[in-house]
């Protein structure tokens, strides 16, 4: 421990003696870290696209088994029988809708008309007030809703008991709820499904997705609604499928290359330093430093850097959203911090594969010789 | 007792092979104060390194104390060079982001000596070369003789049993030279092995033996 808090003040003393390199590098892992989150995030977002089907349960799924590495097929499967069940038993499960309304400033966002037995389906975890009960799906009750946690209208403080309008009519927050985001922002009970619809062709736009753990989608749509869509027939599906591949693929590429392109600039940073960092590591060695205590103190340094960069990256993150956002408006935030993590990882690991293949070889001797020349 | 027998140094590979050292075999005895000489590129600061641990040669052995050292592991090296070794560079090669005591307490830090002890043992070095004062002074601060003092008193820390100093006063004026050398040699009287690599034949005389080494070889000893 003794040694471990000696090479952690040397860590740190070495940053703050090298103000002006660590601060560029600071500023460059920074950065860094926004570019792969952001990058990540448009994979994330064309994989919640991809999961969009107009109807057709199985064309849904189809896609989704292409685009995710399933490892649990089996609780896919399940929630498509229970989805299926729900289907049966509700006539629809549910059914979404993009809409405007307004409380403070106009907000657009999805309300969903779900059906009672939908939140067994659905993962979903109560954060205030209640969930639906019985005479919520009355027709001549209070028209009630569920607010999801992660929506604006949550985040402005729209509680539970506050009425929003949803297209000219009232409803009352019965409850606040976390649950996967692509479910929709506002829940209605589907007995209000005719009023949150805008009706006509746009019905068939609506989609309603039930994730399961993250891991398995199915997509459920309403035969009444779908049946006019259906009967254009197969050709307009491959056409349309056909058009999201092709946007999915530039998407993907978009991402990679924003990684691969952060991630060499990293490297290159990384590699940068450490061979700068040489004289002071050659010095340490003819000292007699061991080779652990020597990748524990390069270690710290990068960490000592890294970590409040990843930390500053994380926080003004929302904001380069919000700019980013009015440029793609697809943008979301669900892999940010696996983005910023994997990046972190992935850049020490880097690092000490720098230092042990590549310095380790040079010996004491010549690099101190170097820096003399 | 340092013993090198046959030591051989090459650098590159192929047809662009240099032989640095050309079977060196040497018997430094305990306290002996020794001074290697030479031409630039004869040598000299090879074998300074090879003795240091800090390279190793291509053929030959070398025994310090009865230990094999040619044959000890990178780990078993770098302990070597931590407890056995006293490093003194002709650049003082001191770290700038440390104090003056911190820069001693260096290879302290890195044996697993605790804080209170490192500061004890930073004072009592820096008050033994003379720089009690300069405690806490970053060597930007120092003057170069000062530094060489500083980074004797660093190579002092683990109680090495031999001193290196690779043309120590090489970027000293002839005063700070002549203080430099007067502490190796009160470093050398109170029991210390000394090998020392200089150029300058006025400083070597004043060691117990002079090593004169030319195109990788010894070509004369002089006690």
């Amino acid at each position: 421990m003794k040694k471990i808090l000696f090479l952690l003040q040397n860590a740190w003393k070495y940053i703050r003696y090298n103000k002006f390199s660590s601060i560029v590098l600071f500023c460059a892992i920074t950065v860094g870290f926004l570019f792969p989150m952001m990058a990540l995030n448009d994979v994330n977002n064309l994989l919640w696209d991809a999961r969009i089907s107009r109807y057709e349960d199985a064309a849904g799924i189809t896609i989704l088994k292409y685009l995710m590495p399933y490892k649990e097929e089996a609780q896919m499967e399940e929630a498509l029988k229970q989805a299926e069940k729900s289907f049966e038993t509700a006539g629809y499960v549910g059914m979404a809708q993009q809409l405007v309304y307004a409380k403070g400033e106009s907000y657009s966002g999805t309300v969903a008309a779900i059906s009672r037995d939908y939140l067994t389906v659905l993962p979903c975890e109560l954060v205030e007030g209640s969930f639906f009960s019985e005479a919520d799906y009355s027709e001549s009750g209070e028209r009630t809703c569920l607010l999801l946690y992660t929506t604006n209208l949550a985040k402005d403080g729209v509680k539970v008991g506050d009425s929003i309008e949803i297209l000219g009519n009232s409803y009352t927050v019965k409850g606040i709820i976390r649950a996967p985001r692509a479910f929709g922002g506002v829940m209605v009970p589907y007995t209000f499904a005719g009023e949150v619809l805008r009706g006509g062709e746009d019905v068939n736009i609506s989609y309603h997705i039930i994730t399961y753990g993250h891991k398995g989608v199915v997509s459920i749509h309403f035969p009444d609604q779908l049946t006019s869509e259906r009967e254009k027939g197969v050709k307009e599906d491959e056409e349309f499928f056909a058009s999201v591949w092709k946007l999915n693929r530039y998407r993907m590429l978009r991402a990679g290359i924003i990684i691969l392109f952060t991630m060499i600039n990293m490297l290159i940073l990384f590699l940068g330093m450490t061979v700068g960092e040489r004289y002071s590591m050659a010095v340490r060695m003819a000292l007699g430093i061991s080779r652990k205590s020597l990748f524990l103190e390069v270690l710290f340094r990068n960490l000592l850097l890294m970590l409040p960069a990843f930390l500053v990256s994380v926080l003004i993150y929302p904001f380069f959203c919000v700019f980013v956002k009015s440029i793609d408006s697809h943008l979301r935030g669900d892999t940010m911090l696996q983005a910023g993590l994997g990046g972190a990882v992935l850049i020490i690991l880097i690092t000490l594969a720098v230092l042990w293949f590549g310095f380790h070889k040079q010996g004491v001797a010549s690099m101190l010789k170097r820096r003399a020349e | 007792m340092i013993e090198m027998k046959e030591i051989v140094k090459h650098y590159g590979k192929g047809d662009n092979v240099t032989e640095a050292l050309k079977g060196i075999s040497l018997r430094i005895e305990n306290g002996e104060f020794t001074a290697i000489t030479g031409h630039s590129g004869c040598g000299k600061s090879t074998l300074l390194n090879i003795l240091g641990g800090m390279d190793r040669q291509t053929k030959g052995e070398y025994f310090c104390d009865g230990e094999d050292v040619s044959g000890m592991s990178e780990r078993e090296l770098a302990k070597f060079r931590n407890s056995h070794i006293g490093f003194v560079f002709q650049a003082f090669h001191l770290a700038g982001e440390l104090t003056a005591a911190e820069n001693v307490a260096l290879p302290l830090g890195y044996a697993g000596v605790g804080a209170k002890e490192r500061k004890e043992r930073a004072k009592v070095l820096l008050d033994r070369v003379g720089l009690a004062e300069k405690y806490k002074a970053y060597p930007a601060k120092l003057s170069g003789g000062e530094m060489q003092r500083v980074a004797i008193a660093r190579a002092l820390a683990n109680h090495p049993r031999i001193l290196l100093a690779d043309e120590p006063t090489g970027n000293l004026d002839h005063e700070n030279g002549e203080k430099i050398m007067a502490l190796l040699r009160e470093l050398n009287k109170e029991g210390m092995t000394v090998v020392m690599v200089t150029h300058d034949l006025e400083l070597a005389a004043m060691a117990d033996r002079c090593i004169h080494m030319a195109d990788g070889s010894i070509i004369a000893q002089k006690n």
